[in-house]
Formats: C-alpha cells, sequence, structure tokens
C-alpha cells in the first residue's frame, strides 16, 4: 500500500495503486474526502506502473 | 608405507578470499545494478528532463486525481435543515508518489564451504601353517617252519600346510561442496527517495494565499 497526504486535512491516506487504476477511490480517515484517478491521466499511470513492474520482473 | 596426507597441505592454497568475496561482490554488484535500473526508470518515467545534459534540470511528471469532498450547505430558509452535497476537485500530484518504490534487492548471502579430506593406511599380515602327520603300521608276521612268510605292512602320512597373506590398504579421498544461497527481498525505500517523495507529497497541499487586507 502506498500513501499520501489528504490535499484537504493533511492525514495519510492509503491506497494500492493497482486498484486505483482499475478505478477504485480510497478515502481519508480524517475528513472522509474520497481520492481517485482522473480519466485522462489512466493510461499514463497504467504505462508507468506497468514498466515498473517489467523492471521487478526483469530483476 | 605411504605416509598419511598432511591436512595442513590440503587446506593450504584455497582460494579463500575468491570463495568468500566472489559471492559478496557478485551479490554488491547486483543491487548496484538493480538500483541504477531503477534510478534510471525514476528519471526517465516520473520526470520531465528540460534543458541541454549540462544545465538540465528534472520537472516531476504530474497525474490529474479527483478529490470528492463533502459539503455541508446551510439552509436558506431559517430554521431549515442544512444539507450535505458533494464537490469534486482536481489536484495535481506528482507520479511518482504512486509508484510503490520499494525494490527487490539483494538482502541476506549465505556462503557454505566444507571439505573433507580423508587419508587411511591399513596392513594386514597373517600366518598360518598347519602339519599333521598320521603314522599306521601293522606288522603281520609268520613264523614257521615250512612255508616261511613274512608280511609287513605299513602305512604313513604327514601333511603340513602353510599359508600367509599380506594386506595392504591406502586410500586417500577429497571432498568440497560449495554453496552459495543468495534470498532477495523487498528493501526499505532508500533515505533519498523518501526526502524526495515527502516533498513531493507535501507539494499537493493547497496553499492559503493572504487576502487583500494581508490575513490569511
Amino acid at each position: 500500500m502506498n500513501e499520501l497526504s489528504c490535499p484537504a486535512c493533511g492525514k495519510k491516506i492509503l491506497f494500492d495503486p493497482q486498484l486505483l487504476l482499475k478505478g477504485q477511490s480510497f478515502s481519508c480517515s480524517g475528513c472522509r474526502s474520497v481520492i481517485s484517478l482522473a480519466n485522462e491521466d489512466k493510461k499514463q499511470v497504467e504505462s508507468a506502473l506497468h514498466k515498473f513492474n517489467q523492471l521487478q520482473g526483469n530483476n | 608405507m605411504p605416509e598419511l596426507v598432511s591436512m595442513a597441505q590440503q587446506f593450504t592454497g584455497l582460494p579463500m578470499g575468491d570463495l568468500i568475496g566472489g559471492p559478496l561482490i557478485a551479490a554488491a554488484s547486483a543491487n548496484n545494478q538493480m538500483a541504477a535500473t531503477q534510478t534510471k526508470f525514476i528519471m526517465d518515467t516520473c520526470f520531465q528532463k528540460e534543458g541541454s545534459d549540462d544545465d538540465a534540470t528534472y520537472k516531476p511528471v504530474m497525474i490529474k486525481m479527483l478529490l470528492t469532498q463533502g459539503v455541508i450547505n446551510p439552509s436558506s430558509d431559517p430554521g431549515g435543515d442544512p444539507t450535505i452535497t458533494t464537490v469534486d476537485t482536481t489536484f495535481d500530484l506528482p507520479l511518482m508518489t504512486i509508484i510503490p518504490m520499494n525494490s527487490l534487492a539483494v538482502d541476506n548471502v549465505d556462503i557454505s564451504f566444507d571439505m573433507e579430506v580423508k587419508s587411511s593406511f591399513s596392513d594386514e599380515r597373517s600366518e598360518e601353517s598347519a602339519t599333521s602327520t598320521a603314522a599306521q603300521a601293522s606288522l603281520e608276521a609268520k613264523v614257521g617252519w615250512g612255508p616261511f612268510s613274512a608280511t609287513v605292512r605299513g602305512s604313513i602320512s604327514h601333511d603340513s600346510s602353510s599359508s600367509s597373506s599380506y594386506n595392504s590398504h591406502y586410500q586417500k579421498s577429497n571432498s568440497a561442496q560449495y554453496s552459495v544461497k543468495v534470498h532477495a527481498g523487498q528493501l526499505p525505500l532508500p533515505d533519498g527517495v523518501g526526502v524526495v517523495l515527502d516533498a513531493l507529497t507535501k507539494s499537493i497541499q493547497p496553499t492559503i494565499m493572504p487576502t487583500e487586507n494581508g490575513g490569511s
């Protein structure tokens, strides 16, 4: 699980990049705000994660 | 008689430095290679290079994220119930922050070297001898006038046997076993990458602009 700071309250939001890519949203435990990936950048994230997985697989 | 193998001589000259250092250097080299590959991936994928090689700057690649928040709207009617609506806003997030950066690396190397030198010598002698003598004699005589006859019968046997054996056995054997076990696992994030990630993550926090009268 990765984490990022909630833009609204600053608390940590845990998220799974693969699930984020599949369209799942993750909520902040502090303010209940929900984050999700915008459709316009899904391909870019997919490409980056694919490259990263290839990198892990090769190693 | 052959001499037994000198143990000290057998173990002298073993390339212990190579046996121990070789796998360690290989593991360090593999880790180095993986770190370099990962760094290249980060720089190529998560940053955008601007400017020439001498004066290049790297800007983080940003992706758009949606933030959905519940907002309480007070009722316009006095005494009316407030309503809750959701508001979607977008914010930019550095791509690097959503890549699971923990990487694989060699975190354990076990080197085991067993060498066995066996040398044995045995000398066995055995000698056996057996002697047996058997004698049998019979005498038959007839004495008398007239036809004279005398018969003498006798037998004697003598057996003797001897055997000797000499058995010499010399055995020398060497066996060696060299095993290297390498385990790769997930390493914690390097401190430097952690600092960069932290800075990038903080950059998504909204900045409160001061108002015209100087307040915030």
